[in-house]
């Protein structure tokens, strides 16, 4: 209990985040943990799962090792050491890469204090003493070199910022401005999550390149978590849950695979998922939600959270694909119904027909089980491309190839196999010309004459294979 | 000299006209190549061959010294041009390169077009008086070849200018498919209707051209020139020039040397492909294929003959007939489209073979 | 070294070894004052471009043998660079316009106008017009045919055209009726003969008549390969054995045994491994039409005849779109996949007969 204890202290959540704003009543809230938390536990089980399966030391984190030693280094080099004047360090990555774990598991092991920014919210304003939230941004940094009471002695301080004050985004000149100012008293640490619009992307608009190099920043950028590392941080909290079975419900190692599959690399996600798995079989949940476990119905099992936990609504790239080529049916009911909502995938998608149909068709032939289906989906493909090659200045006709283009795969996938299949970008089909300058006139059918008269290999040979 | 000056701003072929006149005056030593369909063009409206209703109809314009905004239409090389050419030349006599423009609307297509050009033109003034103090009509006309090829963007824009201008400006729209203009143009137009030219007055003219010429050719060549052209008297024409051109002056034109310019199939080729289909023998009919091919005809060509051959053949039904036609229709289109000769010829052969097994 | 096929290549006109009449026609062509835009078609192998380079060098004698290779470089509105190869005399230019796709009509108008505008330097020049050579002209795309017919008739005072087509069927009208179309058919089976046994004379070896005849039938009349089909003997074993094997070229065996890859099996994993042989025959530069054209060929071989029909139909409908686009492989995916649905049930069929 020692253990988890310490764990929330630099658990980074609303309620440590007032600690910095108020140092007194944190470490209050601080104290009185270790009994709420008991107490919830018995309850309901819910948070308290989520929040055990947090990673508590450097080995659990799901993170590749390499980036945590990259985070640690720099926390070595410039909190501990103070090497640099300014340090000044951003984390960039997906969502659910892990970027504020590692930093507070790092953090702790380095016996490092964080002091979060958090946007002031729902403060009663007093309309005398309205101060400007860029102020408010700049007293943050001024005070939290200061140690609070509660924190260990002689501890080093980093500052971070991961929910960005409102002005930076709607005002990116005046953060500089304030960044300026704010700079020196502390190393920060900057948590910018990649966002799928240019507009919210924070490292782009914030930090732009002269910056980073005016300022020395380091980036440090966190990929999605490999399929095998957050499989064995599963695994991890697996092991965990059986300890406490008369607790939880035991996920299976289907289920487990299901939560990887879908999570797609967000390990946040991931473990809400495994947490709402594990509470599945309670017994205060009603019985019928317990029917869905049995072996026979795993695959809808696994749909359904899948379904149920959607990573975000805008989707990515391949996640996309994914659904095209691996289409969801509704099985109870004879019609063929697909599930998905493949009028926001088109239009997602409406900038790029081209390019998302060569992938379809670069990858369809793996999902596929039976000739007849291919042989009819081929034939989509085929037709959705004579679209795009006939009337590619007209933009809501390449949008009619992507929807022949995406719904003809989904309907006519039939016997799909549903296996795991590396995504492939399209065969470039680049002509290899001789340009060499002789011989300008040797079409590329006679090239095997050429070799075969000279003795020579010079040009390709075509081997033929069994 | 001055006029000649200006005809710069002239369509091209006009310039030619031009040349053609003179070409009778300038001496062999220069010998530029004037198409003799420039060379022989009709001069007057009378001239015009065939095309009563229209001539008709234009020799009381001329007379009344006006034109409505005319629009003509009907298959390629049926005195269209000639007789627009025709009539401004009546009309303003030798100043009649200044009086028109004409626009070739495939080659500059769009309302860009409409808007610069044809405005400016319009926008001049024509006087009532020649440079020699003569009177002539005060307008302009505006020639627009190949008017189904303008997008419907520049029609409508179009239509505004043809009113707005009336005073003195005529237009004159030429196009093979009068279905491809707009409604709110043709109503604006008097509508003439040119039909395919009888092979007999094909004949007459290229035997005319044949005299002027000089040249060696039998009157049964001939025959066959006028009978490839299909009512064309503009390929009739160049085919015939192209064939004395290849030959040069002093050698006889023969049948081979027309079927050879104008890329006609010889019938024999037929006769086998029809052979080979009829066999029911796929080898033979893909051999006949590779031959004809790497005797370098054009496959279109002999789509061509075949439908001639197809509609009036007694060996197939009705609705054989029209389940080949249907295939033909088909084959052509994607060869036209850049389809490869060989399937596509061997997709008709099959089409063609099934039918011949039924009967 | 230079191979046969350059060697014997026929410089004159009056040199041709075949198509005597029509050379001696061209040969009064070049003489006269007015010489024409030319269109010059046939299948490949037929000497179009030996025909082109003996009226050239009758047009202004051997200075046009005096070739460069030349890169030129052109812009596109949209400020896209391109690069083309061209090989040029004084007095012509040659380039092939669908080397670079879609923006041939860019190159082709810009060519021609650069051509038009400089006049010809050499005064003692007896003519007044330089040639431009496009080759491959039917896969010219229809805004540069339109185009071209355009620049054809405005720049006709100082430059000629020379096109070069293996058909006129992709030809718009308009073009075929501005130019003397001259067809140079394949030559026959005994003219082949006839040339190689010249050339072996030539080069002091001999060859009997009936190996030559087995060269010329295997070369499908393709003067080209029947030489190249030669020399690789030579070189392979000399001298000639009666029975000896003439080589064919790889890629033709190549797309044989796909073929009959997908008459063995029909699957989705043949059709996978068939991807992968057409992307490799498509990305060394056989071209989309001959790779249809010989699997459509040899696929059809085990059906009968209704099933062949029905199978032609399906291709000239692959093949039709195939000239749309870049993305050629789409259209040939879906073919085999067809020609598997309609051989299996064929085979499946015809078992169930048995039965």
């Amino acid at each position: 209990m020692k253990r988890s204890n310490k764990w929330i202290a630099f658990d980074v959540d609303t309620e440590v985040a007032m600690k910095s704003k108020e140092p007194a009543a944190a470490s209050f809230t601080n104290v009185d943990t270790p009994k709420n938390h008991l107490r919830l536990s018995n309850s309901c089980s819910s948070i308290n799962l989520i929040e055990k399966l947090k990673p508590k030391t450097v080995d659990t984190l799901a993170v590749h090792p390499k980036k945590v030693k990259e985070v640690s280094d720099w926390l070595e080099r410039n909190v501990i050491k103070r090497q640099a004047r300014v340090p000044v360090l951003v984390l960039t990555g997906p969502t659910g890469a892990g970027k504020t774990a590692t930093l507070d598991v790092v953090c702790r092991s380095l016996n490092i204090n964080v002091r979060e920014w958090i946007n002031p919210v729902d403060k009663e304003v007093d309309e005398r003493f309205y101060q400007a939230q860029s102020v408010c941004f700049l007293e943050f940094f001024s005070l939290a070199k200061y140690n609070s009471l509660c924190d260990q002695v002689g501890g080093h301080q980093v500052a971070l910022v991961e929910d960005f004050p409102n002005f930076a985004i709607n005002n990116p000149t005046e953060f500089v401005n304030v960044f300026e100012r704010c700079l020196g008293h502390l190393p920060v640490v900057f948590i910018c999550t990649d966002a799928s619009s240019s507009k919210l992307d924070l490292l782009q608009t914030l930090f732009p390149q002269e910056m980073r190099e005016k300022y020395r920043i380091e980036i440090i950028s966190f990929n999605p978590i490999s399929a095998t590392l957050m499989k064995s941080a599963l695994k991890r909290a697996q092991s965990f849950v059986q300890k406490k079975s008369d607790l939880f419900h035991i996920p299976t190692a289907e289920v487990i695979e299901a939560v990887v599959i879908s999570a797609m690399g967000d390990i946040r996600c991931a473990m809400n998922q495994f947490a709402f798995a594990c509470l599945k079989g309670v017994g205060s949940i009603p019985l019928e939600a317990n029917t869905t476990i049995p072996k026979k119905r795993k695959r809808g099992e696994k749909t359904a959270i899948i379904k149920s936990m959607e990573r975000d609504e805008t989707l990515g790239f391949f996640h996309a694909l994914g659904r095209v080529l691996n289409p969801k049916r509704d099985e109870s009911s004879q019609l063929f119904k697909i599930q998905c909502d493949f009028e926001s995938l088109i239009d997602q998608f409406s900038t790029q027909p081209s390019n998302f149909n060569a992938f379809l068709q670069e990858n369809y032939l793996k999902y596929f089980g039976d000739l007849g289906d291919v042989q009819l989906a081929s034939d989509i493909l085929s037709s959705a491309q004579l679209f795009l090659a006939n009337w590619n200045e007209r933009h809501e006709i390449m949008l009619y190839s992507l929807w022949v283009g995406v719904l003809g795969l989904m309907v006519h996938n039939r016997h799909k196999l549903s296996r795991w299949n590396q995504i492939r970008g399209p065969t470039k089909l680049k002509t290899i010309t001789n340009t060499s300058g002789e011989n300008f006139e040797m079409g590329a059918m006679d090239h095997f004459y050429y070799n075969k008269i000279t003795n020579s290999d010079k040009f390709h040979v075509f081997k033929l294979r069994n | 000299m001055e006029s000649f000056l200006k005809s710069g701003k002239l369509g091209s072929s006009t310039t030619k006209v031009d040349k053609s006149s003179h070409a009778n005056n300038e001496t062999s030593k220069k010998k530029r190549s004037v198409p003799w369909i420039e060379k022989y063009r009709p001069r007057t409206v009378s001239d015009i061959v065939e095309q009563n209703e229209a001539v008709q109809v234009l020799e009381q314009c001329i007379a009344g010294a006006d034109l409505p905004n005319l629009l003509f239409y009907g298959p390629p090389g049926t005195g269209k041009t000639s007789t627009v050419l025709a009539a401004a030349r009546q009309l303003f006599g030798d100043m009649y390169k200044d009086r028109i423009l004409e626009l070739n609307a495939s080659d500059e297509r769009g309302i860009q077009v409409i808007r610069d050009k044809v405005k400016t033109f319009a926008q001049l003034t024509a006087s009532a008086v020649r440079h020699d103090g003569k009177p002539c009509p005060p307008f302009k006309i505006i020639i627009l070849d190949e008017a189904d090829s303008l997008t419907n963007a520049a029609q409508a824009a179009l239509r505004r200018t043809m009113e707005k201008e009336s005073k003195t400006t005529r237009f004159c729209l030429i196009c093979n498919y009068v279905s491809r203009i707009i409604e709110p143009l043709t109503s604006r137009c008097t509508k003439f209707q040119f039909k395919p030219l009888d092979e007999s007055k094909i004949l007459e003219r290229l035997q005319h051209i044949a005299k002027e010429e000089s040249l060696q050719i039998d009157s049964d060549v001939l025959n066959a020139l006028v009978k490839t052209s299909g009512g064309d008297m503009r390929r009739a024409t160049t085919s015939l020039q192209s064939c004395s051109t290849l030959k040069g002056k002093d050698t006889t034109i023969s049948m081979q040397d027309v079927y050879e310019i104008t890329g006609v199939v010889p019938e024999q080729w037929i006769k086998n492909y029809l052979q080979a289909c009829k066999s029911n023998d796929y080898s033979k009919l893909e051999v006949f294929i590779e031959t004809f091919i790497l005797e370098a005809y054009t496959a279109s060509q002999i789509l061509k003959q075949m439908n001639e051959f197809i509609v009036n053949t007694d060996e197939f039904n009705d609705k054989q007939k029209a389940i080949i036609g249907e295939k033909l229709g088909t084959v052509s289109y994607r060869l036209q489209d850049g389809g490869s000769e060989y399937i596509q010829l061997l997709d008709l052969g099959c089409a063609i073979m099934i039918e011949y097994s039924k009967t | 070294m230079s191979l046969w096929v350059d060697k014997y290549r026929p410089k004159d006109l009056s040199k041709l070894d075949y198509h005597k009449e029509q050379a001696e026609n061209l040969k009064k062509l070049t003489h006269k004052g007015d010489f024409p835009h030319l269109l010059i078609y046939g299948p490949s192998g037929a000497g179009k471009k030996t025909r082109i380079m003996c009226i050239l060098k009758d047009l202004y004698g051997s200075g046009v043998e005096r070739l460069r290779m030349e890169q030129l470089n052109f812009t596109t509105p949209s400020k896209k660079k391109l690069e083309i190869m061209t090989v040029s005399s004084n007095y012509h230019i040659e380039i092939n316009p669908s080397d670079v796709g879609m923006y041939d009509r860019i190159v082709v108008m810009d060519l021609i106008k650069n051509v038009a505008q400089t006049q010809q330097l050499d005064v003692n020049g007896q003519r007044e017009f330089k040639i431009i050579v496009l080759t491959d002209v039917d896969n010219l795309t229809r805004d540069a045919q339109h185009a071209l017919r355009r620049t054809m008739e405005k720049y006709i005072a100082n430059c000629r055209l020379i096109l070069c087509a293996n058909s006129t069927s992709r030809l718009t009208p308009a073009i075929r009726s501005r130019c003397l179309g001259i067809r140079v058919a394949a030559p026959t089976v005994p003219e082949i003969c006839c040339i190689l046994q010249t050339i072996c004379k030539k080069e002091g070896l001999t060859i009997r008549s009936e190996f030559a005849q087995k060269i010329a039938e295997k070369s499908n009349r393709n003067l080209r390969r029947a030489i190249l089909m030669c020399e690789a003997c030579k070189v392979e074993q000399y001298p000639f054995a009666p029975n000896q094997n003439i080589a064919e070229p790889d890629w033709l065996m190549f797309i044989r045994a796909m073929a009959r890859k997908i008459s063995h099996e029909q699957s989705v994993n043949t059709l996978a491994s068939v991807r992968g042989d057409l992307y490799e025959l498509i990305i060394h530069g056989i071209p989309n039409n001959i790779i249809f054209q010989t699997m459509v060929s040899e696929l059809v071989k085990n059906c009968d005849i209704s099933l062949k029909a029905e199978i032609i139909s399906q291709a000239a409908l692959f093949e039709h779109r195939l000239q749309h686009g870049n993305k050629a492989i789409f259209h040939f995916e879906a073919f085999v996949a067809k020609f598997m649905c309609l051989y299996k049930r064929f085979l499946e069929d015809a078992v169930a007969d048995v039965f």
